[in-house]
């Protein structure tokens, strides 16, 4: 064979190779095309597991009270660990897993087992080091994420709390469920020969959660729950609740529970009958429609006053009393007479007029409307108990509304708790706007319910609420409890003071309320709240710096 | 018959050239799902770091802080403040 066809020989021989090879493709990639992708389908693919991402709760200066973060849960597949001990040894050291509890659950668990959970990424970089570097195998790391808490227990009743999957289950975290968190639904994607995910850009995500602001500062929050719980300890009470608004703009700026538990906030949700608290309330409404006047006196009936055959007591040692010293004495038959006298269609117009009866809408679940029976059903007792705060309930964030009435110049201002929602692509949704829901009393009427309340203060039952250097108004209260057979119980209590400082520009308005106090008489009467509030409205002035407004230093 | 083999080596060419390029595709997708990875690990690292210095920036640590320190919580009504606020 001379060169030139042993040439075209090679040249026929490789082409029939290279035809057999793509032939040989052609057939395994068109006709055997389903056996080969059936068996490759497990080794090729894999599942990425779902994720639910969350976004962040914090206070309005953006304080962060809650926020997710992600961690990871470390497990052990026992039939791919090649060291035991050593392996038992880097989890210990990395992890504070003691060896008897992992002796323990090698022995009880058939394979799989989570060794911990929540580990956090410092953690888990110094676990994966040792690993790699000892070369141990047994290991599964999963990432997951958790909900975490910088400040701990601070507003926990507001916030509430989260489910293992990340979603809200009570308080603010189950009311903005929908906005703050957003579902990672599991994706199918390839994975390399080493096990590694090859990225596709289908697998990127837009994130969509947003941020909740609150009206909450949580430097306030943090003192007031401080303050509040030292009290209840020292008193022994079955609850205890303090809420502080700011009375020109409605805001939330502290609001606290004791106990304090996820989603029960009892600011929102406690109802009851608010006592010598609500004398401020008639005495307004009498004054505001005319039915009484600033200088009004009246008889008090030699602490015995019959109305329709039920006796009302009181312990006043003079016989004639002012709208004033009913104040400052705290007279249940000087309250009953002005509401008496103001009449239950009036006094349930101002009721409804300060908000009680309704929700405030302040945006917080399972809020308490309070109990307003319609005035047509009162018998003329009820109208005269009604002037000193029983047959009627209210929350704690009505009553703190109305205050602040007092305080703002006469107008009852919507309550807000959350102030704002970011989110990831820059969108502000602003809830929270100072909104006037309507004007209850006229300035003049106002001016003299303030100089009422500070002579509760300067004069009566509510001393134990001054603060040095500046004028404080307000009231306290004691009511007795309604117990499960329908009767009041002459031992348990609720004691209450409100009001707001400093009385010449008022910044906030208080609300301190102690349910069954056992510890001391004096908390019976309203003192202990009085106390109380005096010791917040300390830290609030001086941390925000006002100014004093007492002349008398 | 040259123009045939000449055809047949230019598919040639262009399917390896294919086959290359989705290799380099799978190799840099796998660097990248990797580095995307590193990127969310280190992420997380710094948020975790972040909230720790929220723990001991609160005031709950600060507090526990200053009373080892032998510092004591200055009573509210002592302090005295000597300026107006700046109101505008």
């Amino acid at each position: 064979m001379n060169t030139k066809k042993r040439i075209q020989f090679c040249g026929l021989v490789c082409l029939a190779i290279a035809l057999w090879v793509f032939g040989r493709l052609f057939y395994i990639q068109t006709v055997q095309h389903k056996e080969f992708a059936e068996k490759t389908q497990d080794r090729v693919y894999t599942q990425t597991k779902a994720d639910t991402f969350r976004g962040q709760i914090l206070d309005k200066n953006g304080v962060v009270l809650a926020k997710s973060l992600r961690t990871y849960a470390v497990a052990l597949s026992k039939k791919n660990v090649n060291n035991k001990d050593a392996l038992f040894k880097v989890l210990q050291e990395t992890l504070g897993v003691p060896q008897s509890k992992l002796n323990k659950l090698w022995r009880e668990k058939k394979n799989f087992f989570y060794v911990k959970k929540k580990v956090s990424p410092l953690d888990y970089e110094k676990l994966e080091k040792l690993l790699n570097s000892q070369k141990l195998t047994g290991v599964e790391l999963e990432r997951e994420y958790t909900r975490l808490y910088p400040y701990e227990d601070i507003a926990k009743d507001m916030i509430g709390a989260t489910n293992s999957k990340n979603r809200g289950l009570s308080g603010l975290e189950l009311m903005f469920d929908k906005e703050l968190s957003q579902e990672a639904p599991s994706q199918t994607v390839k994975r390399s020969r080493w096990g590694g995910i090859i990225y596709d850009k289908s697998l990127e995500r837009e994130l969509s959660t947003a941020d909740v602001y609150l009206t909450i500062d949580s430097l306030a929050q943090y003192q007031v729950e401080s303050v509040l719980r030292k009290y209840a300890e020292r008193y022994r009470v079955k609850s205890a609740i303090a809420l502080v608004q700011e009375p020109k703009t409605g805001y939330i700026v502290a609001a606290a529970s004791y106990p304090s538990l996820d989603g029960r906030a009892l600011p929102f949700q406690f109802t009851y009958e608010p006592g010598s608290t609500f004398k401020t309330i008639g005495a307004a409404a009498a004054l505001d429609s005319g039915t009484i006047q600033p200088n009004s006196i009246f008889f008090m009936e030699n602490n015995k006053w019959n109305v329709n055959g039920i006796i009302i007591k009181d312990h006043q040692e003079k016989p004639w009393l002012t709208v004033s010293e009913i104040l400052e004495v705290s007279s249940n038959i000087g309250a009953g007479k002005i509401t008496l006298d103001l009449g239950s269609k009036n006094l349930f117009s101002y009721f409804k007029k300060f908000g009680f009866g309704i929700k405030t809408n302040v945006g917080f679940l399972g809020e308490s409307a309070g109990i307003l029976r319609e005035f047509s059903t009162w018998k003329p007792i009820d109208t005269a108990k009604a002037g000193y705060g029983y047959t009627v309930s209210v929350s704690p964030i009505q009553l703190v509304g109305a205050y602040s009435v007092f305080a703002n110049g006469g107008t009852l201002m919507q309550p807000h708790l959350i102030d704002r929602i970011e989110y990831q692509d820059g969108r502000v949704e602003q809830l929270a706007k100072p909104t006037a829901v309507r004007t209850v009393l006229q300035p003049n009427t106002v001016t003299q319910v303030k100089k009422w309340l500070e002579n509760v203060v300067n004069k009566g039952t509510g001393k134990p609420a001054k603060v040095k250097g500046y004028r404080v108004a307000g009231k306290t209260g004691t009511t007795e409890k309604y117990n499960a057979s329908g009767k009041y119980e002459r031992n348990a209590h609720i004691a209450s003071f409100c009001g707001f400082v400093p009385a010449s520009n008022p910044e906030w308005t208080i609300l301190v309320i102690l349910d069954e106090p056992t510890s001391e008489q004096r908390a019976l009467f309203g003192s202990a709240s009085a106390k109380i509030f005096s010791e917040i409205a300390s830290y609030l002035l001086a941390m925000k710096g006002v100014p004093p407004d007492d002349e008398v230093l | 018959m040259k123009k045939v083999l000449s055809l047949i080596l230019a598919v040639g060419v262009l399917f390896f050239i294919i086959s290359f390029l989705r290799i380099q595709k799978e190799k840099s997708g796998q660097r990248i799902a990797q580095l995307m990875e590193d990127i969310a690990f280190k992420e997380a690292r710094n948020q975790y770091l972040d909230y720790k210095v929220g723990i001991y920036t609160g005031p709950q640590a600060v507090i526990e802080k200053a009373k080892a320190q032998g510092l004591v919580a200055i009573d509210p009504t002592k302090v005295i403040v000597l300026e107006e606020k700046d109101e505008h």
